[in-house]
């Protein structure tokens, strides 16, 4: 299922791109994380708007724990009403949940590409479309590139330093503005959390694994900077901003809330159209 | 909240920590075996061990303490075993006792390849392109370099050294000084050892053919084409060569034309090199069969599974020895099986 699905489309894909563009395996490696980033643009930008409707909506979220603190069956109901199923809550992680198999696969591909063993290469062979006969001689592959050999960790450091950097940055930019009339509060303290974690995670995998993966990493997260800096204005500005070394700007103002007599739903729409 | 950073830390950390085990594969390549008259050799993982042939029980186990990385042939020569590591040294062990004479640490990446023995010279096939020339105290006489790795043994006469290479090329070189005598570019990468018969060598490529070169200038004499790459060498009993492919076919072929004289699919790939005994030709399968075959026509005599409950892959060479046909799949129960050469049935086993 998974070597259908994911691993042989991948080791097949990046065979493919390594003979167009001339036996270059980076530039395979770069070309199909773009790609890989065009396809799964709809379902990133669906999840970027849920999860910033989700930080509007945390002093609403707040109010109605409050008022029904007590009767919990009641207080799901209420949230259910103002959208937040189950759906809407794994939508904000879809981003990073979707990571997963595609790094995963990207690393097995990889490796398979590479076949730097004996057992990799007989498994590349399994994995070769017998579509595409001429694979057979684009192999071995060329995995050198300036100081780096791509199957193995970068010997002095740099890619890992990039990734690093890379993954900070695009962190920056997924981290939801504030809600409207708060610090932040827990939903600031988890984000910060869940961008540090994620940057040690990934910094400590590009020491740990072919340098070919960290290629990917620094790709895929110069791609999520610029997708959000491009459809979030509040995100646009704060770069500018950084870039002209002035203050960072304070998010807009939506204010949402569950005014007196007014259903929590009605509330929303109210706030939504703003 | 300090509860949910912590599990977003643990979940993390998780994370890292199974692809971490995910990236480190147990197993980079198979077995590789030698025998004598009374002792079988296999080269698994972190040791070589020494088997009495009668019963299978450990006779010595090398390094005796720590552990290396060893997954190609031994070849024995007199009283010594020279074996290869992925740890990039060459050693050469007291084949009766297991104990290390000398260690070679000139590889500047792993030695997927066997070593390869002829008069008084040791060569050592390295992933960093050379081809290592040593005296049997383990010196260094000379070193070839080819463009990409070499991993497989080359096939060795007292003058010429014929090492094929994954940079599609195979190379005859001078074996008093390493100097190149002729090469030749073929259709794909050269994996396997070349098989040296009458002044013909006999080479297949990850390109799905085998090749038959006169081994005096490397002229092509004629090629056949497979259904899958040629890895495994070829074998010579007389008038005929035998090989398997990847796509599980294995070939019966004239020397003197090429003209295929019979084919048989086993149902998966065929990496290892046959053993002809006789009129009896052995063969494995990477799912898990060993095959005795009437080498005449092909058909089948016996076929027997290692291990119907593990996806075993049976990849290395099958060695044949008294009346023993011995193999060792990768991920089986047991490391070593020896059956009865004339039915298949186990004999003994081998487990650390």
């Amino acid at each position: 299922m998974w070597n259908a699905l994911i691993l042989y489309p991948f080791t097949n894909a990046l065979l493919l791109l390594y003979s167009v563009v001339g036996n270059s395996f980076t530039l395979a490696i770069v070309i199909f994380t773009v790609l890989i980033r065009l396809v799964t643009i709809p379902l990133t930008v669906w999840a970027q708007k849920n999860q910033q409707r989700m930080t509007e909506m945390q002093p609403v979220m707040k109010e109605l724990q409050e008022k029904y603190k007590d009767q919990p069956q009641k207080l799901q109901e209420e949230m259910a009403k103002l959208g937040f199923g189950p759906t809407t809550m794994l939508g904000g992680c879809l981003p990073m949940l979707l990571q997963f198999p595609i790094m995963i696969g990207l690393y097995q591909s990889i490796t398979h590409v590479m076949a730097v063993s004996p057992l990799t290469l007989i498994d590349l062979y399994h994995a070769i479309y017998p579509i595409f006969p001429n694979f057979d001689q684009l192999i071995p592959v060329n995995n050198h590139f300036f100081w780096l050999n791509l199957a193995l960790p970068d010997p002095y450091y740099v890619l890992p330093a990039l990734v690093v950097a890379t993954t900070w940055l695009s962190q920056q930019m997924v981290t939801p503005a504030p809600a409207a009339g708060g610090d932040g509060g827990q939903a600031a303290e988890m984000a910060r959390s869940m961008s540090l974690s994620t940057t040690v995670v990934f910094g400590f995998m590009s020491l740990q694994f072919a340098s070919g993966l960290s290629i990917y990493f620094v790709v895929s997260n110069i791609a999520t900077a610029i997708q959000y800096a491009w459809t979030n204005e509040y995100q646009r500005k704060r770069i500018i901003a950084f870039l002209k070394r002035e203050p960072l700007p304070k998010p807009e103002v939506k204010k949402v809330t569950t005014s007196k007599g007014s259903k929590p739903g009605k509330a929303l729409k109210a706030g939504a159209k703003k | 909240m300090i509860h949910k950073i912590r599990q977003w830390w643990l979940l993390g950390s998780l994370f890292a920590l199974l692809v971490s085990a995910c990236g480190a594969a147990p197993a980079q390549s198979w077995p590789g075996l030698a025998a004598s008259s009374d002792t079988v050799y296999i080269a698994f993982g972190a040791n070589v061990f020494a088997l009495n042939i009668a019963d299978g029980l450990p006779r010595w186990k090398f390094p005796a303490e720590g552990s290396g990385e060893f997954f190609s042939d031994p070849v024995l020569d007199g009283d010594a075993l020279y074996v290869t590591s992925y740890n990039k040294s060459a050693y050469a062990i007291e084949a009766k006792t297991g104990k290390q004479i000398w260690e070679f640490k000139g590889s500047k990446d792993r030695l997927i390849a066997a070593p390869a023995i002829s008069g008084d010279a040791v060569y050592i096939a390295s992933a960093d392109n050379n081809l290592y020339a040593l005296s049997k105290k383990g010196e260094l006489k000379w070193t070839f370099t080819a463009k990409n790795g070499l991993w497989s043994a080359p096939a060795v006469t007292d003058k010429v050294v014929y090492i094929s290479s994954m940079d599609h090329s195979i190379y005859a070189v001078d074996a008093s000084n390493g100097k190149t005598l002729w090469s030749v570019e073929l259709n794909g990468a050269l994996a396997g050892t070349p098989t040296l018969s009458k002044e013909t060598l006999y080479v297949g490529t990850l390109s799905d053919t085998l090749y038959a070169l006169d081994a005096a200038n490397g002229r092509e004499k004629w090629k056949v084409k497979s259904e899958g790459w040629v890895w495994g060498s070829a074998v010579v009993d007389g008038n005929t060569l035998y090989f398997g492919d990847l796509k599980g076919s294995i070939f019966s072929v004239n020397t003197s034309d090429g003209k295929v004289n019979w084919k048989q699919q086993l149902g998966s790939a065929v990496r290892g090199a046959p053993v002809v005994v006789g009129d009896k030709l052995f063969v494995t399968a990477e799912d898990g069969l060993a095959f005795a075959l009437k080498s005449s026509d092909g058909s089948t005599l016996w076929k027997k599974s290692i291990d119907d409950e593990n996806a075993d892959r049976l990849l290395g060479n099958p060695l044949v020895v008294n009346d023993l046909v011995v193999i060792a799949p990768i991920y089986a129960k047991n490391w070593l099986y020896a059956l009865n050469i004339n039915d298949g049935t186990t004999k003994w086993f081998f487990k650390p």
